[in-house]
């Protein structure tokens, strides 16, 4: 497999994990809170999508039914949780948080229960494939996108666009930004913070809903289907500088297509010296995983953090 | 018996007999094992989180680390098990330092995922390697001893070594700095703390309990897995901490009951429920009782379960000390007196949660009849009957006083004594010659701040905070059991009184008449007194037109007790100057 392809093939998973940064970033930078049961609030939404399917037979129904249900599980958690934790140190939200994931996970087995569900994919397009002049690429074999890849791209792309859009032109939008810098300040001109929080969270959870679906006619419906996502979305974020939402988009781009790279990499290096019996794929998320802990410890703010000024 | 030896053997005689009780049922035995072996990994998980203020999410990974060192040190190379541990707590410690390297430059929700991230490549690393079992991990790893009930023995001899390194670790200045750290990094490193050196022995302590814990986990259960020790497991120990206590020594063995009894509870069928009920624990716990179990016993421990035993021990100490003195009518009361030698009269005074056995050892001095009373309220004596109040114990004093014909005899008081003989001297001259003001609270009287109340509400249930803040007021004593008999004395104090005598020293002010006091004034005060500031005895002697200021070395608040020789020394130099 050429450098090309891998580079194909990491841009839209890169992009699923930009949209789960995405959502983590949208929520940490307006309130402050890390929520690590970010996937699987979004996991709850694509088992009700599924319910919904099953009954209605309607995707699209589907989909809005459980982009709705993770809207509504974010402003219930915020207006019932997160109110409350206010006042408790980083420690103490993190761990409301983690029981949440706890939670989330065994309620999802108990009412689907453990056999994995299968999901339709949301449109069916043809692979594009594009084959080089022999200059560019010598050895002929034309490179593969998926359909499906292409449409993730696409959506990840007008998503984080109408984010953009609605930050930069909107007075909810600019009121977010407020609330992120200074929460006093934001209250003293009037902006009711507590609907700005809601606001966070409701599209936060909401995107990771969207982000599910995307990913479910892979890995199908599972409690766990989130969860090694919810790892390369905080690296996506941590890359990002969590405070800036686009930092986050592109750091999952460049978190995809370092993926894929290095595996090509691993792989090259196991042929290299006769390891034919290890998968690369097993050294993967390690590979991320390492890189997330030097991106913390070189620079806690992240990469692109001091491109964006302020926050949000 | 030393409290801290108490601590301990509660501990080891609670576990004794737990694995007693239940030494037909491998089945509990081999639970009771389990939560030994997670007791022990979350109090590693305390020190790093509790203590340092570092969230770990990642925890469980020393865990494995332990686990498969300890394994392949067993079965490959022959070593004995307790030299595996050793090197297994090493091995985690090590890495406990890989992470807790990168860790010094992140906070809150950032060290929180590079934990977690750490945890998840440990898992994964550890799956591919095939000398490690790979996915299937490793089976069949011998027990140390033969029989479940051997492999708890040992799992709680290893458990009793851990709260004692933890507990040692913890009291130590080490302890304070990871506690400073947690508290405020700023202002810690203000104090000179190195707070980077301090959050990575934090990491290596927290990594080296995992690892010892892990090699246990692989001795007693016989069989390892990678996807053991994955962030479920981290998370188990978080939610142990959080529900046991967090920063607590113990805690973490009262959520290890919780968290691993509720598996064992809910392997049949109902695991789902499992995951909603520890998460939904975890929240609750940090809402709503984020100090765990482990606070709560302790304050059960302290307004409550110690109430029969004090009523007892009250019981038995009047009995044994009524006969040891008279009692006299006075001012209505009946109270409690005692006397030794004859020739001119001398009177002590006693302090707060005092009593005459205060100067047991101050009695003699040569050529005179020194008398000691128990003041309405204290000791042996009638309850005063009324808010606890300076000027009505002097009344009190005086009544006495005037029932055994005592008048114009030099008198000693100590601490709050000491204000009660100020308040004499100023409403009845004429019954104190001279007064020597031992650590005295000043004319102007000694607030306690209002946040101490609390606690001084707990003295009334409590023997162990007694005896604590006695043993605080008499710091230079080395052997503590010299103290019991004046601890003891102090449960005999009115309930009331407790909060009323700290209440009555806030109020009392003798300053517009001390002035007029033409007897001669001794104050002394102990140098590292903890009460009575240097300050305090000195307006204290600047408020009598006749006093001097002693400072005495190297003793504390209550030289009576601490140096009695010293004392009568002094008084003997105080009379004859008189």
């Amino acid at each position: 497999m050429s450098i090309l392809q891998a580079i194909l093939l990491g841009l839209p998973q890169g992009a699923l994990y930009g949209l789960m940064g995405l959502g983590l970033s949208l929520i940490f930078g307006t309130t402050g809170v890390m929520n690590f049961a970010q996937g699987n609030s979004g996991m709850l939404g694509v088992f009700f999508a599924w319910s919904v399917l099953a009954w209605t037979k309607s995707l699209p129904l589907a989909i809005a039914a459980g982009i709705a249900a993770g809207a509504l599980l974010g402003v219930g958690t915020d207006r019932i949780l997160m109110k409350k934790v206010k006042g408790l140190t980083h420690g103490g939200m993190l761990i409301v948080t983690l029981g949440l994931l706890m939670a989330y996970e065994g309620l999802a087995l108990i009412v689907w229960g453990t056999e994995p569900l299968l999901f339709p994919d949301l449109v069916t397009l043809p692979p594009l494939i594009w084959t080089l002049p022999p200059s560019v690429n010598p050895d002929g074999i034309p490179l593969i996108v998926a359909g499906s890849d292409l449409f993730i791209l696409a959506l990840a792309l007008v998503i984080s666009l109408l984010f953009a859009a609605f930050f930069k032109f909107t007075k909810i939008g600019l009121a977010l930004k407020a609330r992120s810098q200074d929460e006093v300040g934001a209250r003293v001109v009037g902006i009711s913070v507590g609907a700005v929080d809601s606001l966070a969270w409701g599209s936060g959870v909401a995107i990771c809903v969207v982000l599910g679906t995307l990913v479910a006619p892979k890995t199908m419906v599972t409690p766990g289907m989130l969860t090694t996502l919810q790892l390369y979305g905080f690296t996506a974020a941590v890359f990002g500088g969590f405070s800036s939402l686009f930092g986050a988009v592109v750091g999952g781009v460049i978190l995809g297509v370092l993926e894929k790279l290095a595996s090509l990499g691993l792989d090259a290096l196991f042929a290299a010296t006769h390891a034919a019996n290890v998968n690369s794929a097993d050294f993967q998320l390690s590979v991320i995983l390492i890189v997330i802990i030097a991106t913390l410890a070189i620079r806690p703010t992240g990469i692109f953090a001091s491109r964006f000024k302020g926050k949000v | 018996m030393n409290r801290k030896v108490r601590y301990y053997l509660v501990t080891a005689l609670a576990g004794v007999a737990a694995g007693l009780l239940f030494s037909g049922q491998s089945f509990i035995l081999a639970i009771l094992s389990q939560v030994l072996v997670f007791a022990i990994a979350a109090l590693g998980l305390n020190l790093l989180t509790g203590q340092a203020g570092q969230v770990s999410i990642g925890n469980a990974a020393f865990m494995s680390i332990g686990a498969f060192t300890s394994a392949v040190l067993v079965t490959r190379l022959g070593l004995p098990i307790p030299v595996a541990v050793i090197a297994a707590a090493a091995m985690a410690a090590l890495f406990g330092l890989v992470i807790g390297l990168p860790a010094l430059r992140m906070k809150g929700f950032y060290l929180a995922i590079a934990t977690m991230a750490f945890g998840v490549v440990v898992e994964q690393l550890i799956a591919v390697v095939p000398a490690l079992g790979s996915h299937d991990g490793l089976r069949d790893l011998p027990s140390p001893v033969k029989g479940e009930l051997g492999t708890y023995f040992v799992n709680l001899a290893f458990y009793l070594a851990a709260i004692w390194v933890a507990r040692r670790v913890v009291e130590s200045p080490q302890g304070l700095r990871w506690r400073m750290t947690r508290d405020g990094e700023v202002s810690a490193r203000s104090f000179g703390v190195n707070t980077s050196r301090a959050k990575l022995s934090a990491f290596v302590a927290s990594a080296a309990f995992g690892g010892v814990a892990g090699a246990l986990y692989a001795h007693t259960v016989g069989y390892i897995r990678s996807a053991d020790f994955g962030l479920s497991r981290s998370l188990d120990l978080l939610a142990m901490i959080m529900i046991g206590g967090s920063g607590s020594i113990q805690g973490g063995l009262a959520g290890a009951i919780i968290i691993i009894g509720l598996r064992f509870f809910f392997s049949r069928g109902f695991g789902p429920w499992l995951s909603v009920i520890i998460g939904g624990l975890l929240i609750a716990f940090t809402l709503f009782f984020p100090r765990g179990i482990a606070y709560g016993l302790t304050m059960a421990w302290h307004k409550v379960l110690q109430r029969p035993l004090n009523a007892v021990r009250k019981r038995l100490v009047l009995a044994r000390t009524r006969k040891t003195g008279s009692y006299v009518e006075a001012g209505g009361r009946k109270i409690f007196w005692r006397e030794s030698g004859s020739g001119e009269p001398l009177l002590y005074v006693h302090g707060n949660t005092g009593s005459l056995r205060w100067f047991e050892e101050v009695m003699d001095i040569p050529g005179r009849r020194v008398v000691a009373l128990d003041m309405p309220n204290f000791g042996r004596s009638d309850a005063l009957g009324a808010p606890a109040d300076i000027g009505a114990y002097a009344d009190a004093v005086a009544a006495f006083m005037d029932a055994m014909g005592l008048r114009g005899i030099p008198v000693v008081g100590h601490s709050l004594g000491g204000a009660v003989v100020q308040s004499l001297a100023c409403k009845r001259p004429e019954l104190a010659s001279a007064i020597l003001l031992v650590d005295a609270a000043p004319p102007s009287g000694l607030v306690t701040p209002e946040e101490r109340y609390a606690s001084i509400g707990l003295f009334r249930t409590s023997r162990d905070l007694l005896a604590a803040s006695l043993e605080a007021v008499a710091p230079s004593i080395r052997e503590k059991s010299r103290l019991a008999p004046l601890v003891n004395d102090a449960l005999l104090m009115a309930p009331d009184a407790f909060e009323g005598n700290a209440r009555a020293l806030a109020r009392f002010d003798c300053r517009a008449s001390a002035g007029a006091y033409r007897g001669k004034v001794l104050v002394l005060r102990g140098e590292k007194d903890s009460i009575v500031t240097a300050a305090m005895a000195k307006e204290t002697a600047a408020a009598f037109p006749g006093a001097r200021l002693e400072i005495l070395e190297g003793v504390g608040h209550s030289v009576i007790v601490e140096d009695p020789d010293r004392f009568i020394g002094i008084v003997k130099t105080f009379l004859s100057s008189l």
